[in-house]
């Protein structure tokens, strides 16, 4: 007798489950197919990136086979050269640009992102973990930073180089520093106080005269070509997307601690020309297969995650890692940044 | 009333029309080319003073904070300090070489002249872009083929580029051929007879070039030098390539990383109103250092062809120095791009490598969409440049020359259109992005036209004086009898006056082509979606460490930049030495 309560009280539950499930599906499948329709309509997607060209096509062949009928373009610029063409492009009214792959902080503050508040009503299914918080961004995997070096050029004796050994007299003139991403020192902050930092660069870094490049893609390069020995700061995903040329042992090594990056966010501009094709590359990007994508053109990967390269070498290497936590952690980095960048005798006024 | 008075009465009636489509046309030129010179000046100045470019957030205000900013930072002294010391050694540096190089040209008995004259001026083709990659890729500290090369051999690795004296010498020579050609116009013009009466008296070549040639060409050096100058103050490839890493900035390109690397524009703008006032004072200088120029004119019917100095010894040393400096700015950059496009790699030139000879790269240049549209625009950037330029100033350069106003209005419309000279590449494109954003006048913006206009005005202060120096050229009995026959002005203008000095607009349409397909400054801020040009794509792709890509293109970039000037050398040249 019981059993049969049961089963009634559980078919009961179930119908009940399937009228309100059934509904909701079908309602996001009529949104889903909305949304394509416009896309087509719409047909291109203008994006901002600084993926090269193999990278962006890797990217955009997978994307095209899931949706055929949309061409996405790339303008190649780093976030800050980005951000500077979209204040352009917002002050002038003629707006070409969709998307950007660029930190969201700036976006947010000059009110150029465009939320997605139905995201999740539109794809119920999608993976939250790659979503910006703020609902107008997917997230590309995340990087991880750390102390880079040539060990074929750093005197043996140094080696494993560690922060403390960056002060030796050989490397006068062989460290790198970024000035284009000069917030990325926030990337040792759990390890360092902001003051702990300041007094390092002021006392270690400063004196060595450091030389400076221009964005990560370009220290790394000067890395390749042996400019400099060792970036204390360096964008690692780097090491494992670019090809590493023969005859130059160009290793990068992890340091004690590594700073995780969340997600590089890809977002959604306000009053972007081609919202709903923009909509539906976003919502490609926070898909397994994409995100896969991503780290195979990338080398982004999850360092946390054994199974890609990135956490094995990690784990190798017995790193530390950590997470950034806020983008208000973001804005404070930026200050002291500017001051390190003060202390090298660069000017850097307010974005 | 004799009949070429008669023709004088009808010309001037004709000269400034009352009413119609000419003197819409003569009075719109003048518009036109005041509102590109001086409005966005005008804007750059405002935005020195606002707190922001507007964004939907943030309209900007009023502020003084982009100057207390500037002035109170001591870096920014050191800025000018560093502009300073690096416009005068490389001045400097150029000038040494072609002083020497104009003389051994001009007044001594070298031998293969014409070739070696061609040799010091070809590398005037080489975009000083494509000179600070190709040696960042050759002379590089560690990974440098040359330093791989004596690394193999020598066990060494001598050659380090990112140094402020190689910074200096590489700008230097980059200078040369400019100075080259203003120094050896001099040089034509100066009276022989002292040098030979000196040499007569048993004086030696080297006292002689001492205590004669050098003194009498001072002025004209003294010229040169402020001209190149102001040339080299505003070019921004080299410091930012090499300055840049090693921490020795100078104003352009402190200016390019105010915007393009920290995102400020306003800033920026107050840099450039100081680089422009830096600038200002130049032109200035060289125009009073111009303005009495005839005074050391020493040109005379007699003797001028001058007895030329045997060097005897020294004629295969000076072969040697003028090949070597050939083989310096243009020979080993070309062949840096050969060898860097083909082996996609670091590698030093050995036998052993070569089985890895790849077209990988032109393959992945050519198949990108981004580069053909790049180079669609850049085609088009060098036909549009050079009409539209060509098109004002042959007008503005009629006026200046032919026209019957006043000598106040003709010389405010030659400064005017000199003007643009103190405006460095960089400065005019901040400047523009604002005009042509806050303004929208025209509406242009997003289409390559920002670009072409950018260029006009940069342009305008050579185009003017080629096409002053041909108008004066041509006597004005052909357009009078023209006038006396009822043609209209704008009839006679086109076609009796422009076929008339067909060869000069020529030669300047194809020196401003030349320098629309190099130029980077203007076109850097005025990029916008689906304009893109190929100067700018070069740069984009080395700020994204795309070597092989940038040596494919920097190969097709220097074939075509050599081929335009051995053209624009055999239509073209002897205009410019007229200007």
């Amino acid at each position: 007798m019981k059993q049969s309560i049961l089963a009634i009280a559980l078919l009961l539950l179930t119908a009940a489950v399937n009228r309100v499930a059934i509904p909701v599906a079908a309602h996001a499948q009529d949104k889903q197919q909305k949304l394509l329709e416009a896309a087509k309509k719409e047909g291109v997607i203008d994006i901002i990136a600084t993926w090269r060209p193999k990278e962006a096509e890797g990217i955009f062949t997978a994307f095209r086979e899931a949706y055929p009928a949309i061409e996405v373009r790339q303008t190649m610029m780093a976030g800050a050269v980005g951000f500077e063409r979209l204040r352009a492009e917002f002050a002038s009214g003629r707006r070409t640009t969709d998307l950007i792959n660029t930190s969201i902080i700036d976006l947010k503050n000059a009110g150029m992102i465009q939320p997605w508040p139905d995201w999740y009503e539109v794809f119920p299914k999608t993976r939250k973990d790659t979503v910006h918080a703020t609902l107008s961004a997917a997230l590309e995997p995340g990087g991880a930073y750390g102390l880079v070096y040539r060990p074929d050029l750093v005197p043996k004796d140094l080696q494993p180089l560690t922060y403390d050994k960056l002060s030796d007299p050989r490397l006068r003139g062989k460290i790198g520093v970024n000035i284009r991403q000069y917030y990325f020192w926030d990337s040792l902050y759990p390890k360092w106080s902001e003051e702990q930092i300041l007094n390092y660069v002021k006392t270690v870094i400063v004196p060595q005269k450091p030389r400076l490049y221009n964005g990560s893609g370009d220290g790394w390069e000067m890395l390749v070509r042996g400019e400099v020995w060792a970036n204390p700061v360096s964008n690692t995903h780097q090491y494992f997307s670019r090809y590493l040329p023969k005859g130059i042992k160009n290793i990068a090594v992890a340091p004690d601690w590594v700073g995780v990056e969340s997600g590089k966010p890809i977002v959604l501009l306000k009053d972007a020309p081609h919202p709903n094709a923009a909509k539906l590359f976003l919502h490609w990007v926070t898909t397994d297969k994409a995100q896969e994508v991503f780290f195979k053109h990338r080398g982004r990967g999850n360092p946390y995650d054994d199974t890609n390269i990135v956490g094995q070498w990690f784990k190798k290497h017995g790193a530390k890692l950590f997470e950034y936590e806020d983008e208000l952690r973001e804005a404070q980095a930026r200050e002291s940044g500017a001051k390190i960048l003060q202390m090298l005798g660069v000017p850097v006024p307010k974005r | 009333m004799r009949p070429l008075a008669v023709a004088r009465q009808v010309y001037a009636a004709k000269v400034l029309p009352h009413v119609n489509l000419t003197s819409f046309i003569l009075v719109g030129t003048v518009a036109a080319i005041a509102y590109l010179v001086v409005a966005p000046i005008i804007f750059l100045i405002w935005s020195s003073f606002r707190s922001a470019l507007p964004t939907p957030a943030d309209p900007g205000v009023f502020t003084l904070e982009n100057y207390v900013f500037v002035y109170t930072s001591p870096a920014t002294y050191t800025l000018f300090f560093n502009t300073v010391i690096f416009v005068a050694v490389c001045t400097s540096i150029a000038l040494v070489f072609a002083v020497t190089f104009a003389w051994l040209i001009e007044r001594t008995d070298l031998p293969g002249k014409r070739t070696l004259f061609v040799l010091i001026l070809l590398p005037s083709a080489v975009p000083s872009l494509l000179m600070g990659i190709s040696y960042i890729i050759l002379a590089g500290p560690e990974a440098g083929l040359l330093n791989r090369f004596t690394e193999e051999l020598f066990g060494v690795k001598p050659f380090n580029i990112f140094s402020i004296p190689a910074m200096f010498v590489l700008q230097g020579v980059n200078s040369v051929p400019g100075t080259f050609l203003i120094v050896l116009a001099a040089l034509r013009s100066m009276d022989p007879a002292l040098e030979e009466a000196a040499c007569v008296s048993g004086v030696g070549w080297a006292s002689t070039i001492r205590r004669v040639t050098l003194p009498m060409m001072l002025p004209a050096v003294l010229s040169a030098g402020i001209y190149t100058g102001m040339n080299i103050a505003e070019t921004f490839e080299i410091p930012a390539l090499i300055g840049v890493p090693i921490g020795f900035n100078v104003l352009s390109s402190q200016v390019y990383l105010s915007i393009r690397v920290w995102g400020n524009h306003t800033v920026a703008s107050a840099y450039s109103v100081i680089f422009l006032i830096l600038l200002v004072g130049m032109v200035y200088l060289y125009q009073r250092a111009t303005r009495h120029s005839f005074r050391y004119t020493t040109i005379s019917g007699k003797g001028y062809r001058p007895k030329l100095m045997p060097i005897g010894r020294w004629r295969y040393p000076a072969v040697v120095l003028i090949v070597a400096y050939f083989a310096v700015t243009a020979g080993l950059p070309l062949l840096v791009f050969v060898w860097s496009s083909v082996f996609p790699s670091h590698e030093p030139p050995t036998l052993a490598i070569l089985s890895q000879a790849s077209l990988e790269g032109f393959k992945e240049v050519f198949g990108n969409s981004t580069f053909l549209r790049c180079v669609k625009n850049t085609i088009l950037l060098m036909v549009l440049t050079p009409v539209l330029t060509v098109g004002l100033i042959s007008i503005a350069s009629w006026l200046i020359v032919r026209s019957n106003l006043s000598l106040k209005s003709k010389t405010l419309l030659d400064t005017l259109t000199f003007w643009p000279h103190a405006y460095p590449g960089i400065v005019l494109g901040v400047a523009l992005l604002w005009f042509f954003i806050v303004v929208d006048f025209p509406p242009v913006w997003g289409t390559l036209w920002p670009i072409v206009l950018g260029l006009t005005v940069s342009y305008m202060p050579f185009t003017v004086r080629t096409l002053n120096a041909a108008f004066i050229q041509v006597h004005q009995e052909l357009e009078q009898a023209a006038y006396v026959s009822g043609a209209s002005w704008l009839s006679t203008f086109v076609r009796i006056t422009l076929p008339l000095i067909l060869p000069a607009l020529a030669s300047a349409a194809l020196w401003i082509a030349i320098h629309a397909m190099r130029s980077l400054t203007v076109p850097m801020f005025l990029t916008a979606q689906g304009n893109e040009v190929l100067s700018m794509l070069l740069w984009t792709y080395w700020d994204n460490d795309m070597v092989e890509a940038v040596s494919v293109i920097g190969l097709l970039y220097l074939v075509v930049c050599v081929a335009l000037s051995l053209l624009w050398r055999r239509i073209g040249f002897k205009e410019l030495q007229k200007a």
